[in-house]
């Protein structure tokens, strides 16, 4: 199921929520956990019930070996560390098998000129995110971090539906001890109406502006090898425009969800695009995956070394980066995205340490360029594709629109043509202004997280959140894309 | 508890090269521009040396903030 | 406070909705008729009395190749500016025959996006187009739809509020003729194409019409002859063993592709669609006032 649809806002929300606080009025604090479970599987499986069994075997796993980890280790046939390993690696395997197998196999037939048949197998939904959930929290249980003996909880923990489809990577300890709480198992207005608030927010912005990017993108990106030199340039900006805001809308979404049940996510994007050093912008865009990469991945790939120097800490951060990217997406074009993003973080890393000084705006430049233009790697269906587009933004012909043929016509003379861009002088324009709008409001407004901290109830916000939701939904097609889906 | 902080303010100023570099219980990576990740896991290793501790991989992220950084260590260390 | 925000949410909300829910109901008919469909109505209603020989049916894209042509007395030019598809074709020649003496020979020139059905043929413009007594029920009998797949509730409502849209609709059907040979863009065509191949289906609704369209010309003793109008090479190549044209081989239904009275140069096509100037003075001069003759030459 999808946020942004009518079955979600209109009849799973209210119902679950409703349950949930009526189970827990009723004193019936067990059932309110095992409805809340429950919605959060039926949530899980509208979409396709044939994946609810994986889900369900892996939380089983976990949950098990996770109770050896935080047992005493006299008896068991194996010690603790065998048993993490195990953990590790059935989590890592049915992530690869799934995700990369396809991957692994259509390289291999390139290598070997053979033509191994692709297994074909169907993505299950938020494999990635939720593998990634449960290694932090084997990882956690193993250190001694967390001790979780409850079946019930470790299932809330890990199906919670708001977050269970795209994030936030929440930590138990971040999550669990709120269900606990006493008072959170009564409605909370103050929550209610800052859910719903944020909640808007993020519909408008995946519906709204992310959804009508879309189009625009397609265009670009399927006409790659015919795009002027304009044209891909509104092709890129439309598209890293339209990963932030259908994203960071979800996100936004998932936290007003969670919100209603007085549940805090923890925050995932800071306006990403202000970001002024590839560093600055990992720390703004996916916080949470940022957090995971570098926890569980960059520091014992690190601290693996005896000494630690500025050159294996380089290394340390292309290797997590490049894991990153391949985590992302199977393709070389994911490989190529996290190599630039670790290249890019190596440079960051020299600049600072060399302490040299650079104007902001200038910082600001290159960043944003940077990941606008690795942005195409990111959606590109192949190597060939992202190449084309790029080729077009810096040696494409140069094409205006027709309205100012009349007025330019010796431009013609340098090569200059005129048509419509984007296939229509309309799409074009739509266009350009919705990117002008968009870096409005990355570059100046106060992001969502923010706007949060200072939501009030007032008749003012109201009259402005209200046509946004309204007018949400009444463009709400039921069939959209949601870009982090593939996950 | 003041002489951990102490302690680690001295870590802090070798580490980021700053002599006059001051920190509070408040302190957090956001308000230094150089703790980043990098510069975080030198911190940490050099508090785990000083101190004799170590520090599990899930509390790395805690450790950002310095109030917390002189709860654990006190904790470990005791 | 908070509670206060919440029901002041609430009910905005669906003071919202309400105005947006009246507004469609006042607005709906006029909203889904085409800026040009008021032309329509406007020439049904001059048309009392007649008697032609010929008559020659057709969209823009004929409507304006053969604007300023003189034609003989015994032919009448009953193309329209605008889209219309076989339901509004027949309907048309239905009010027509009502009204007027029956033609002996009907041309009619169409595209295959004709022969579709989507938002163009929904039953809510037909409907405020043909609203005389008994047209309501011609529209059930071919079983066109209420409305396409692709709207639903929300959907259709906030269409209408959004009368910049309208105006982008006039914009681009307004046909600019200009004596600038302009050259189409190639996105274009593939976007036509593109669009075409996408709605290939023939449907349920097409297949009624068509067979009402037949028995109603058989009736009043008319010979109907269906013209492939000019278009562009890709898009002729679109629709040859598309299911169109397999529908009207199957029923052994002859019909005339104008690519072989004259095959016109794709760029010249200035949109993808309509006739540039210097396509549209061939096109004349292919017909001349001999219509008939010409036509009937190549049938």
């Amino acid at each position: 199921m999808l946020f942004n649809s009518y079955t979600f806002i209109f009849f799973f929300l209210p119902v679950a929520f409703l349950g949930y606080f009526l189970l827990n009025y009723n004193k019936k604090v067990e059932g309110a956990k095992v409805w809340l479970v429950a919605s959060s599987l039926f949530f899980y499986s509208w979409w396709n019930v044939i994946y609810l069994p994986l889900i369900l075997l892996s939380v089983l796993l976990n949950y098990k070996l996770s109770r050896v980890l935080i047992e005493d280790e006299e008896g068991s046939l194996f010690t603790k560390k065998q048993y993490f390993v195990v953990g590790l690696v059935l989590n890592i395997s049915l992530l690869v098998y799934f995700k990369y197998m396809d991957f692994f196999i259509t390289n291999v037939n390139f290598i070997s000129g053979e033509n191994f048949e692709l297994w074909h197998l169907a993505l299950p939904l938020a494999i990635s995110f939720f593998t990634l959930q449960q290694i932090a929290f084997l990882v956690d249980s193993y250190e001694g971090l967390v001790k979780e003996k409850n079946f019930l909880d470790y299932s809330l923990f890990v199906t919670f539906f708001p977050q269970l489809i795209a994030g936030p990577i929440v930590h138990h300890q971040e999550m669990m001890p709120q269900f606990s709480r006493l008072k959170n198992k009564l409605f909370n207005y103050k929550n209610i109406a800052a859910g719903v608030f944020i909640f808007s927010i993020g519909l408008f912005k995946k519906v709204v502006i992310a959804d009508s990017f879309s189009k625009w993108v397609h265009h670009g990106f399927d006409h790659s090898q015919t795009l002027t030199l304009i044209e891909g340039w509104v092709t890129s900006l439309a598209y890293t425009f339209q990963i932030y805001f259908d994203f960071s809308g979800y996100t936004d979404m998932a936290i007003g969800a969670a919100l209603l049940f007085n549940i805090k996510l923890p925050q995932n994007f800071n306006s990403p695009y202000k970001a002024t050093g590839i560093i600055d912008y990992w720390q703004r865009w996916h916080m949470t995956l940022t957090i995971f990469i570098t926890t569980y991945v960059y520091t014992p790939i690190l601290r693996s070394f005896s000494k630690i120097t500025f050159f294996k800490a380089m290394f340390a951060t292309f290797a997590a980066m490049f894991i990153s990217g391949l985590w992302h997406g199977a393709g070389w074009t994911f490989i190529v995205w996290g190599s630039l993003h670790g290249f890019a973080l190596m440079i960051n890393h020299y600049w600072h340490k060399s302490k040299r000084k650079m104007s902001i705006f200038l910082a600001w430049f290159i960043t944003f360029n940077f990941v606008n233009i690795t942005g195409i790697f990111f959606r590109a269906e192949n190597l060939s594709q992202a190449k084309d587009i790029l080729q077009a933004m810096f040696t494409g012909n140069i094409m205006l629109p027709i309205q100012l043929e009349s007025r330019l016509v010796q431009l013609k003379t340098y090569g200059v043509t005129f048509g419509s861009l984007m296939g229509t002088s309309r799409d074009f324009a739509l266009a350009t202004i919705l990117i002008v709008i968009s870096f409005f409001i990355s570059l100046v407004l106060k992001n969502s997280n923010e706007k949060i901290e200072d939501f009030k109830p007032s008749f003012l916000v109201l009259l402005l959140i209200v046509p946004m939701f309204i007018y949400s939904i009444y463009n709400m097609q039921d069939v959209s894309e949601f870009l982090y889906f593939n996950f | 508890m003041s002489n951990i902080k102490d302690k680690i303010q001295e870590i802090f100023r070798d580490i980021f090269d700053e002599e006059e570099l001051v920190i509070s219980e408040e302190t957090t990576a956001d308000d230094i521009e150089e703790w980043d990740s990098l510069n975080h896991i030198n911190i940490i290793s050099a508090i785990e040396k000083e101190y004799k501790i170590k520090f599990a991989l899930g509390e790395l992220q805690a450790m950002k903030d310095v109030g917390e950084m002189i709860h654990l260590i006190s904790v470990k260390s005791s | 406070m908070y509670k206060r925000w919440l029901l002041g949410f609430l009910l905005l909300s669906l003071i919202i909705a309400s105005i947006i829910e009246v507004n469609y109901q006042l607005n709906r008919k006029q909203y889904y008729r085409h800026a040009e469909d008021y032309a329509v109505n406007k020439l049904l209603a001059q048309q009392k009395n007649r008697d032609y020989k010929t008559i020659i049916m057709g969209d823009s894209v004929i409507h304006w190749a053969m604007e300023g042509m003189k034609l003989d007395p015994s032919v009448y030019d009953m193309t329209v500016t605008g889209s219309m598809t076989i339901v509004g074709q027949y309907m048309m020649l239905n009010r027509y025959l009502k009204y007027n003496k029956a033609p002996d020979e009907v041309y009619m020139f169409f595209i295959p996006e004709a022969f579709k059905e989507d938002t163009e043929n929904t039953r809510p413009r037909i409907e405020s187009i043909f609203d005389e007594e008994g047209e309501a029920e011609l529209i059930k009998k071919v079983k066109l739809g209420q409305f396409s797949d692709e709207s639903n509730y929300f959907y259709d409502r906030v269409r209408i509020l959004k009368p910049w849209k309208q105006y982008f609709a006039k914009g681009n059907r307004s046909i600019d003729k200009s004596s600038v040979l302009r050259e189409v863009s190639r996105d274009k065509t593939y976007e036509i194409v593109d669009q075409t191949m996408k709605e290939r289906h023939l449907t349920k609704v097409v297949e009624n019409t068509f067979k009402e369209l037949q028995s109603l010309c058989k009736n009043n003793g008319i010979s109907l002859i269906l013209v492939l109008e000019p278009m562009q090479y890709i898009r002729y190549k679109a629709y040859e063993n598309s299911d169109l044209d397999k529908f009207f081989k199957s029923k052994n239904i002859g019909i005339i592709d104008f690519r072989t009275i004259y095959e016109f140069e794709d760029k010249l096509f200035y949109d993808g669609l309509h006739l540039n100037q210097l396509n549209a003075d061939l096109f004349m001069y292919k017909i001349d006032q001999n219509i008939t003759t010409i036509l009937k030459m190549n049938n």
